[in-house]
């Protein structure tokens, strides 16, 4: 077991400095290209959500994203934001439902983690915040 | 994220990790552009597309409604797998047109 903690800004530019972040430590598993671009998408639709509904774009707010791995090759993402939250989880989920239109968001964020990742819950509490919790099970490829 | 506009037809090239920050950046540019030129095709290049994720797709949709209004087309050109499989998940594909071809270097 192996495990990392990271915590950054809302802020547009950490996207990308978060996924990089998050293959470099799964890197000694020796993922597959495939598995590669699985986790990053759906990490960056966790943290999407958290800087866009959570923190409404605010710039200067926290989102963690834990990061553990096991002997089985069992991947752990936890994504928390201490945002607005959800109001209805499951309207949420829907592929195309989206609050923000007006944004041009797409509504498909959970459906592409769903897609992508083996397991993925969502706890969400009004004005306290949202954590997205995501497992994938990376293939034995040694 | 470039853009050509040659007679009625307009290319966007995007290239690289297209994300949120990528959207966001360069979004209100490409859509005073087709409002200026009113493309009668508005095609969307993706041969140098190493990510996209929702926001891409929310983009799309968007663009696709934006030439829609005035009777433009849009067409999405040279998809990887990566980015085909993605949009794949919206249902995009039966109301978009898509297109493979080597002939158009303006994106390169």
């Amino acid at each position: 077991m192996n495990s990392t903690r990271i915590s950054f800004l809302s802020r547009l530019e950490n996207e990308v400095f978060i996924r990089t972040a998050v293959i470099g430590f799964l890197m000694p598993l020796n993922p597959t290209i495939t598995e590669i671009t699985e986790i990053k998408t759906v990490l960056t639709e966790a943290v999407v959500n958290a800087m866009i509904h959570g923190y409404e774009q605010q710039n200067d707010k926290e989102i963690i994203v834990n990061i553990s791995y096991d002997n089985k090759r069992l991947i752990q993402l936890e994504i928390i934001d201490y945002g607005k939250g959800i109001i209805d989880i499951d309207l949420a989920r829907q592929p195309l439902y989206t609050t923000k239109a007006d944004l041009e968001r797409s509504g498909m964020g959970f459906t592409i983690m769903e897609t992508f990742a083996d397991k993925v819950v969502v706890e969400s509490v009004l004005d306290k915040g949202t954590r997205i919790y995501i497992e994938k099970q990376l293939i034995d490829n040694e | 994220m470039k853009y050509y506009v040659h007679k009625d037809e307009m290319i966007i090239c995007f290239r690289g990790e297209v994300d949120n920050m990528r959207i966001t950046l360069h979004k209100k540019e490409i859509i005073d552009a087709i409002e200026k030129y009113h493309p009668t095709v508005l095609r969307i290049d993706f041969t140098d597309v190493t990510f996209i994720d929702s926001t891409g797709i929310g983009f799309i949709l968007a663009r696709y409604k934006q030439v829609k209004e005035y009777k433009g087309e849009l067409i999405l050109r040279n998809l990887t797998t990566d980015v085909r499989r993605i949009f794949a998940l919206s249902g995009i594909f039966s109301i978009i047109r898509t297109e493979t071809t080597n002939t158009g270097r303006e994106c390169v």
